[in-house]
């Protein structure tokens, strides 16, 4: 299948008083029509920087985006766009829905008009026409009573629906991609459970293909087709959902997983990977994950692995790949103290 | 609503009232000379209640319809001021880098020339100042302390989410500044611009004080009181009326702003 969205050699870099952060290096993925496609990895990994990159929202400076960079999208590199071509891409191609709804709302104009704005900044209509849209949207986000909340402004109302006001903003144009940023980490639980619903119910009737980025294996698990897991500005493995959780071929990725709480096992206390994520402006040499891997020989420390084949549909960068042998029995990861 | 702004409400209404009313509240011209022999300095009396200057016209009409012009002045060079300190200090704030350098260092050579020595300046090598005149030169003079307090609010609600969110939906910046970031930074403008017509009518009654505001015969408050300066012992009313109504109406616009200042202040809610 030809990808909707193709991302090759994606790299940004912060220019900062420590030095150059390379936020995002070298980052390449595809994202197939109407699939969902997760991107996991703790803070300060490089997900954020990588979705705002996307629509060439990163401030430049002190943001910049390495020239190489390509974000082909229906055979046009976003990130060589401007102006008006940009702006129809933006909302009207690919969306974004933010990780706290209620700063990503404009707090002075109602609820209703901001998405009717989004329309009219879209398509061809009248202020009627784009009332009656944004309704429509309002209802098709599970909003109870659009007519009444139309006119309601962002404080009168709950995280939970202001977040269905941002999906129906974003999904008011009719948009191919939805990239969503931690979309409910800012949610209740049970309200994270409807919007992720909501997603989910959308993403199948109107055919969207979903970037979703995240650090809760949850919820991963429970609605991505595949998932890219991210550590220090790089991408390291890459699987369909199921044989990412069946069997990690990174131990990045068994770290996290380790670390996870699940309800399917006796309560035991959670593995750490031990250690903190690099800084940015110091990449460690080598496999960046080098210092805090259980496995880590001297190639690790010399040479960084490529992502590399590990399966018809799945790709690691870890040297473990080519030389399995030199895995590690039994040292899973250094369990933390309860 | 709090106290405060409906107290200047209030009392800005009074006075804006008896201003607008002029005709109904007094029968007498404020040009009229009736008798300038003996009704000259007239003191206050039932046909005259605030009594009579040098050339026997009314000080009640004087002061009513000069408060007409002189907050006229005032309220469309505020008008005019905030609407292009706001321009400019948006457009500052929102472009950024090279724009906003340049515009903010124009910003910094204006605030670093004293008012009234430019106002003086202008009116010496213009000196015959019509109303329209006068409101555009004390309108493009008082602008700069406006566009820096929009500047600096703009700077930090532009990197609110919501703008950023107003982006990836795909609106155009020229939108985004005018119906995202501009409403976010009207609190501040509103309590500035309250303030500055007080401080407008001040500035316009110095003016005409020293002889360059408001040309003779037509009335305002500043020329008033410089005519009844002459007399003030013989006639205080001339002097005294006109004053009376500038610090009233001052007072009534800091009263004002300072209720808005506390109403928009989430701190003090």
């Amino acid at each position: 299948m030809t990808p909707l969205l193709s991302v090759r050699n994606l790299s940004v870099s912060f220019a900062t008083p420590r030095g150059v952060a390379r936020a995002v290096d070298d980052v390449s993925f595809d994202l197939l029509p109407g699939e969902t496609l997760a991107l996991v990895g703790e803070s300060g990994c490089g997900k954020t920087v990588t979705a705002l990159s996307l629509l060439k929202l990163i401030p430049e400076p002190p943001g910049r985006t390495d020239p190489r960079s390509r974000v082909e999208y229906a055979g046009t590199n976003v990130l060589a766009l401007g102006g008006e071509a940009l702006r129809q891409v933006r909302g009207g191609q690919i969306a974004m829905v933010f990780q706290e709804p209620t700063t990503s709302l404009n707090p002075v104009l109602t609820v209703g008009s901001q998405i009717a704005e989004t329309v009219r900044a879209h398509r061809e209509t009248d202020r009627a026409g784009a009332r009656e849209r944004a309704v429509g949207m309002m209802r098709l986000a599970g909003i109870p009573e659009p007519e009444e909340r139309y006119g309601s402004y962002p404080h009168q109302l709950s995280g939970g629906l202001k977040q269905r006001i941002m999906i129906a903003i974003a999904l008011s144009c009719e948009p191919r991609i939805l990239i969503a940023d931690e979309p409910t980490t800012a949610l209740d639980v049970t309200i994270q459970a409807q919007i992720i619903e909501l997603l989910s119910d959308l993403r199948k009737r109107l055919g969207l293909a979903v970037l979703l980025i995240s650090h809760d294996l949850g919820l991963v698990a429970g609605i991505a087709d595949r998932v890219a897991v991210m550590y220090a500005g790089r991408i390291v493995e890459e699987a369909t959902t199921a044989d990412l959780f069946a069997r990690p071929r990174h131990p990045y990725t068994e770290g996290l997983l380790q670390a996870a709480p699940r309800v399917d096992r006796p309560q035991a206390a959670l593995a750490a990977i031990p250690g903190s994520v690099p800084s940015a402006t110091a990449w460690p040499s080598g496999c960046r994950f080098h210092p805090r891997c259980p496995h880590a020989w001297d190639r690790c420390i010399r040479e960084e692995p490529g992502l590399l084949q590990a399966g018809a549909t799945r790709s690691s960068r870890c040297w473990l790949v080519v030389e399995p042998e030199r895995r590690r029995p039994a040292t899973t990861a250094v369990t933390g103290t309860a | 609503m709090n106290r405060r702004v409906r107290a200047g409400l209030l009392l800005l209404a009074v006075l804006f009232a008896s201003a607008a009313l002029a005709p109904a509240i007094s029968r007498h011209s404020p040009v009229d000379q009736p008798d300038v022999v003996r009704l000259q300095y007239a003191p206050p009396s039932w046909n005259h209640p605030l009594g009579t200057d040098f050339f026997s016209r009314d000080v009640l009409s004087r002061t009513l319809y000069g408060a007409r012009i002189s907050l006229s002045i005032a309220c469309l060079s505020v008008l005019l001021s905030v609407t292009v300190g706001t321009m400019v200090g948006l457009g500052a704030g929102f472009a950024g880098s090279a724009v906003d350098a340049v515009l903010m260092r124009l910003v910094d050579a204006g605030l670093a020339i004293p008012r009234i020595f430019l106002l003086l300046v202008i009116a010496a090598l213009w000196p015959r100042f019509s109303v329209t005149a006068l409101i555009l030169v004390l309108g493009l003079t008082s602008w700069f302390g406006t566009s820096r307090l929009v500047r600096a609010e703009v700077l930090s609600v532009r990197n609110r989410e919501y703008v950023t969110a107003s982006r990836v939906l795909g609106l155009g910046s020229s939108r985004i500044a005018l119906r995202h970031v501009l409403p976010n930074v009207v609190a501040p403008i509103l309590v500035a611009a309250t303030l500055g017509v007080g401080n407008m009518i001040l500035i316009e009654a110095g003016l005409s004080y020293l002889g360059f505001g408001v040309p003779q015969p037509t009335a305002s408050l500043g020329n008033m009181i410089r005519d009844g300066q002459d007399a003030l012992l013989r006639a205080p009313w001339v002097a005294i009326t006109p004053g009376v109504f500038i610090i009233v109406t001052v007072l009534a616009f800091s009263v004002l702003s300072d209720g808005l200042r506390q109403a928009s202040d989430p701190r003090s809610a």
